[in-house]
């Protein structure tokens, strides 16, 4: 039941997360909204993991069916999609800072024009 | 044990990491790595298998080797190669090799893998790598491109995830087994989420500034080997259950998309800009095919845009210009012999590998998009002339021995590949087409003019690629 509800909370927050990226002209908050995405994605794995239960997979007595265990291999997986979308995050916030001291803004649609009138 | 094509690299891509100070020491590392993955993929020629890492039984990672994968890890090997050549004379650092030596390891690692999390895990290893590496240069324009590639990369690949995690959801696996008896939804998630860098005209508006904009050196990596990625998971995926229902979208996304790039590509003036919208059209007609024909064609577009894009780029590092009509009477033979037989090949001439893959797709599509492909390969006539009629100079220009080398691995493959595959009977085809269309390209040159670029705006390429999502939400539903 409340994995079930989990599960459409991080479906919201996928839905929010993509039109705030779509929305703000900032770049930095264009960035935000994307951690939303990436902070509900994990918390969609971490609902699908509690659906056989919510006690940690560790066995203390048998038979472990009654246990109901969470399910390790989401959890584990997960980890590393959370670290590749830390490094995507760290990574754009370094662009974002060369591209500020370039040209002084992080706003989309003015670097764009920038940009254009650099052309020859 | 074919996982050693991977991993080796990845190791000795590590090792490089620490000891990035000493060049030497870097560039022997990655030409040891590409040596050893030539040495792997040699002795597992002909097999055909799929294995579990590990003791764990159907829990573990399956890996597995066939002739879908030969192509793709053919084409790493040569492209990776001819850069790694071309790049030697230039000043980079040991980081340079490093990267390469790890997407080397990445790049085998997604054609060899047999599990849907360790696709994206390697995918986004090697688009990471590819990341710095489009803003090598550190001009505004480049680290421009590679934000805008990482953003609406980094969304898509988000939708991937869930749509895995519905699999997982549903069949207690990540294996790519699990996907013959799933319901539209995850296939479609997967779909869309992979898209995003598949190179596909609406769905990868990113795609021509990142091509167009970065060093000479990485243009022919992400146009030969970074959007192949998708297309072998396209190819592989279509075996699966699941998926059957795509091969529809496939065609009719592959065919529009053929033809708008060279539309696009017609107009443009800069050399790397033409090769870029390219991209377009050429993924176009292997995603509408989407067989083992389309995946040797990903291996000879990789092998001749990869020489189109090195030889466009060492020519501008030269002389400073992109615009193909300011390179008259500038270039030198040694230059265009290159960029002639590049052209040949792209355009379907007979006796080189772009004859003989494009006849193998043009066979296996029926109906209606096999005119839209027509259509497309007269166009690439009518834009790659524009290489073709480059007057060159007589001056002797010195080209370094290491990037000729480059130039005639890739021109050696071009042919070879192309004379073994060789079948007559379209020859006929492929002349007439030519025939064709150079007669156009001197009628319609006076009216090309550099299209817009309004799609390709961050904004506007997020949007459109949102609104292809929730097209095909309302489809399934």
């Amino acid at each position: 039941m409340i994995s079930e509800a989990a599960v459409y909370a991080s479906l919201i927050g996928v839905f929010l997360g993509t039109l705030g990226m779509l929305l703000t002209p900032n770049m930095i908050k264009k960035i935000l909204a994307l951690g939303i995405v990436e902070t509900s994605v994990t918390l969609f794995y971490t609902a699908i993991s509690s659906m056989s239960g919510t006690r940690a997979p560790i066995i203390s007595s048998l038979p472990m069916e009654e246990l109901q265990f969470a399910d390790p291999i989401p959890q584990a997986v997960i980890i590393t999609s959370i670290v590749i979308g830390f490094t995507i995050l760290s990574l754009l916030l370094v662009f974002t800072i060369m591209l500020h001291n370039r040209y002084h803004t992080v706003d989309v649609i003015l670097i764009e024009k920038i940009l254009e009138g650099e052309e020859e | 044990m074919i996982v050693n094509i991977s991993l080796i690299p990845l190791f000795l891509g590590g090792l490089s990491l620490i000891l990035n100070r000493h060049k030497r020491i870097t560039i022997g590392l990655t030409f040891v790595s590409m040596l050893l993955s030539v040495l792997i993929l040699v002795l597992n020629l002909g097999k055909n298998f799929e294995t579990v890492i590990g003791d764990w039984g159907a829990l573990g990672i399956s890996i597995g080797y066939d002739e879908i994968a030969l192509p793709f890890l053919l084409a790493v090997v040569v492209v990776l190669f001819a850069v790694f050549m071309n790049s030697l004379h230039k000043n980079y650092d040991g980081f340079f090799y490093a990267l390469i030596t790890l997407l080397l390891g990445s790049l085998n690692a997604v054609f060899i893998t047999r599990d849907l999390f360790n696709v994206y895990v390697s995918f986004e290893l090697a688009s990471i790598i590819g990341f710095i590496l489009i803003a090598y240069g550190r001009k505004g324009r480049q680290i421009w491109a590679t934000l805008k590639y990482m953003l609406i990369s980094a969304l898509g690949f988000n939708f991937y995830l869930i749509g895995i995690g519905l699999v997982y959801m549903r069949s207690g696996t990540f294996s790519f087994s699990a996907m013959d008896n799933m319901d539209k939804l995850p296939a479609m998630l997967i779909f869309v989420g992979l898209s995003v860098k598949s190179g596909l005209f609406l769905l990868s508006m990113w795609l021509p500034d990142a091509h167009a904009n970065a060093v000479t050196e990485i243009s022919p990596i992400l146009s030969g080997l970074m959007v192949k990625i998708e297309d072998y998971l396209v190819i592989r995926f279509l075996q699966y259950g699941s998926f059957e229902w795509l091969r529809g979208v496939y065609l009719i996304v592959g065919s529009i998309s053929a033809v708008a790039g060279v539309i696009f590509a017609m107009n443009a003036r800069k050399a790397k800009d033409i090769l870029a919208y390219h991209t377009f059209s050429q993924i176009g007609f292997i995603i509408a095919a989407s067989n083992i024909a389309a995946a040797w064609h990903a291996f000879s577009h990789a092998v001749f845009k990869g020489l189109l894009f090195m030889t466009a780029g060492n020519i501008y590092e030269r002389l400073g210009t992109q615009k193909v009509e300011e390179w008259n009477e500038k270039i030198s033979r040694k230059e265009y012999i290159p960029l002639l037989v590049g052209s040949a090949a792209i355009i379907g001439a007979p006796l080189t590998s772009g004859f003989v893959t494009k006849n193998e797709i043009m066979d296996s599509i029926i109906g209606p998009a096999k005119y839209l492909l027509v259509i497309a390969s007269v166009g690439t006539v009518i834009s790659f002339a524009k290489f073709v009629f480059v007057r060159t100079s007589k001056e002797k220009v010195k080209l370094s021995w290491n990037s000729q080398l480059a130039s005639m691995i890739m021109i050696f493959t071009i042919f070879a590949h192309g004379i073994l595959g060789f079948d007559s009977h379209h020859v006929l085809d492929a002349l007439v087409m030519i025939t064709a269309g150079i007669p156009l390209y001197f009628v319609l040159k006076r009216f090309f003019k550099p299209l817009p670029k309004t799609f390709e705006r961050l904004d506007n390429a997020l949007l459109i690629y949102l609104v292809f999502f929730a097209v095909m939400v309302t489809f399934i539903i």
